[in-house]
């Protein structure tokens, strides 16, 4: 240390040359990146490459032990008493869950836990619905719907608060969004009070959590989650302002979706560079694509004809797809 | 974690919180302060039965205001029976059937016919005789005075994650429903609305 403060910058002031150089355009970032060696800034995509198809064939693995569960006791079912399909079920799901934890804990055998947790979180809720079935409840009632999922999801938000792995962010979701429709669907009851939109309400508020949800998680360790979150956020909104525009024209709640629509679609592509998020592009180029041909059909086929209103579909198809060419690759492609 | 980040994950948090919130509110809030005024008459069972003699027609109806059993019916049970007995054999144009009633009461019990009072301050219905029923004074509107009417529920299909929300009335559960509210009544079973009680 001595011999680096008499003949070397120390690392304070290397650091302070970096951010000045840098403040002044003169050095990027890629290039202190590059100091580090052609190895160092390789490693991580050879690896990263290798894993993902491996981590394919774990899930595919996963959700053919949970095919071969649920096969087994429905084939087995009048032989099965009430304890063997408990523990065939939710016994496995807990075992499952308990030996994806010990490999958690080694970083060899990580990934081979993430399949196990996929087979306990698929298994789970099976387990869930025949142990209150054997315990003489009617799974199918709302309450027992929201009552399951509110079990699913405190099992996952309480291992999300323990272990912090981002899988337990996705499970959490699911089984939050589960809730959130059960729940909603049991306050309800059978009332009429809403109408026939109610769901598509609850799935643009549902996709509008997921948007900021991704957004809050999109620059700390969990942000491998964002995609999977904007990606399915996005999809929910766009589809559902969609679904709630109608397919009749001159509805009055409809004419008011059909009216903001492009609104929303303005928005969407315009976070899409904000974010340089993918699937804001992607889903924000279908959904203008499906719009067009949605309003077209509605408004004008009885007009203008439908081979004119096919032209004029063709020619505004092109102009998004060309829109979604543009912006990716200005504003996303990196 | 900064303040947009703060803000991003209350909005996530909030919105289902919210909406939870707002449904469980426009349920049960206005409930408290909106009741409605108006009992009402409704059947159980068949009251149009397509049975010997009757051919779909209603055996109760409301006329000027009254609860009576149809004219029309009254006749087509006539012929039943005439038929039934063989006294018209050849001449009758209604068929004869190996379960023909004898009396319009038989049809009413075979249909399981029962009038109902629906009591909007108990919140329960009472089986009336038809005797009790020819008393009320009954309006056949769809709305009551006060802006009610009796709809039928609603049903969803399918299981999460495939699901399809809204997919028809269910029959098996009755609503008032107006200024606002949707109530569920207290009703087992509902064949079919005769008015609601004057006052």
């Amino acid at each position: 240390m001595v011999g680096l403060k008499n003949n070397m910058l120390t690392k304070e002031e290397i650091l302070q040359g970096i951010k000045d150089l840098a403040s002044q355009n003169q050095i990027t970032k890629s290039e202190v990146m590059m100091a580090f060696g052609q190895e160092i800034m390789q490693t991580p995509e050879k690896k990263k490459a290798g894993v993902a198809i491996t981590d394919i064939l774990y899930y595919i693995g996963g959700a053919v032990v949970f095919m071969g569960i649920g096969i087994f006791v429905f084939q087995n079912w009048s032989s099965l008493n009430s304890f063997t399909r408990v523990i065939s079920t939710l016994g496995s799901a807990v075992a499952a869950y308990f030996v994806a934890i010990l490999l958690f804990r080694n970083e060899k055998t990580k990934n081979i836990g993430v399949a196990f947790h996929l087979i306990s979180a698929l298994v789970m809720p099976l387990g869930l619905h025949i142990t209150f079935h054997e315990a003489g409840f009617n799974t199918g009632t709302r309450e027992m719907q929201a009552f399951i999922s509110a079990i699913l999801l405190s099992v996952y938000l309480s291992s999300l608060a323990i272990f912090k792995k981002d899988l337990f962010i996705v499970f959490s979701v699911i089984f939050g969004t589960w809730f959130f429709f059960a729940f909603t669907s049991f306050i309800l009851n059978s009332s009429p009070l809403f109408g026939k939109n109610f769901s598509a309400y609850r799935a643009l508020l549902t996709g509008l959590t997921y948007v900021f949800l991704g957004h809050s998680l999109s620059s700390g360790k969990h942000r491998g989650v964002t995609g999977f979150l904007y990606g399915f956020g996005v999809l929910g909104v766009l589809s559902s302002a969609l679904f709630l525009g109608g397919w009749k024209p001159n509805q009055l709640e409809g004419i008011f979706w059909e009216v903001v629509y492009p609104g929303l679609i303005f928005i969407v592509l315009f976070l899409s560079i904000n974010l340089k998020s993918g699937s804001f592009l992607t889903f924000g180029t279908i959904f203008l694509m499906a719009y067009i041909i949605k309003i077209t059909a509605e408004y004008f086929s009885g007009s203008m004809g439908w081979p004119l209103s096919l032209v004029v579909i063709g020619l505004l198809l092109i102009a998004s797809g060309y829109l979604f060419i543009f912006l990716r690759n200005k504003y996303i492609k990196r | 974690m900064n303040f947009k980040k703060n803000l991003s994950l209350i909005f996530a948090i909030s919105i289902p919180v919210l909406m939870i919130i707002f449904v469980a509110a426009a349920i049960y809030i206005p409930q408290l302060f909106v009741k409605p005024q108006y009992n009402f008459l409704y059947l159980t069972g068949n009251n149009t039965p397509w049975t010997v003699g009757m051919n779909g027609q209603p055996i109760y109806v409301v006329k000027y205001g009254k609860l009576i059993k149809s004219e029309d019916a009254e006749k087509c049970l006539n012929n039943c029976i005439n038929q039934c007995s063989g006294q018209c054999a050849g001449k009758c144009q209604y068929n004869c059937s190996d379960s023909c009633p004898n009396t319009c009461s038989d049809i009413v019990e075979k249909n399981q016919l029962k009038i109902y009072l629906y009591d909007m301050v108990q919140g329960q219905a009472r089986e009336i005789s038809f005797s009790e029923a020819q008393g009320y004074n009954i309006d056949t509107s769809e709305i009551s005075p006060d802006g009610f009417k009796i709809v039928s529920g609603t049903y969803e299909s399918g299981f999460f994650p495939f699901f399809w929300g809204y997919s028809g009335h269910d029959y098996n559960s009755r609503y008032i429903q107006g200024n606002n509210i949707s109530k569920k009544l207290n009703i087992q079973s509902f064949g079919q609305f005769l008015g609601w009680v004057k006052k």
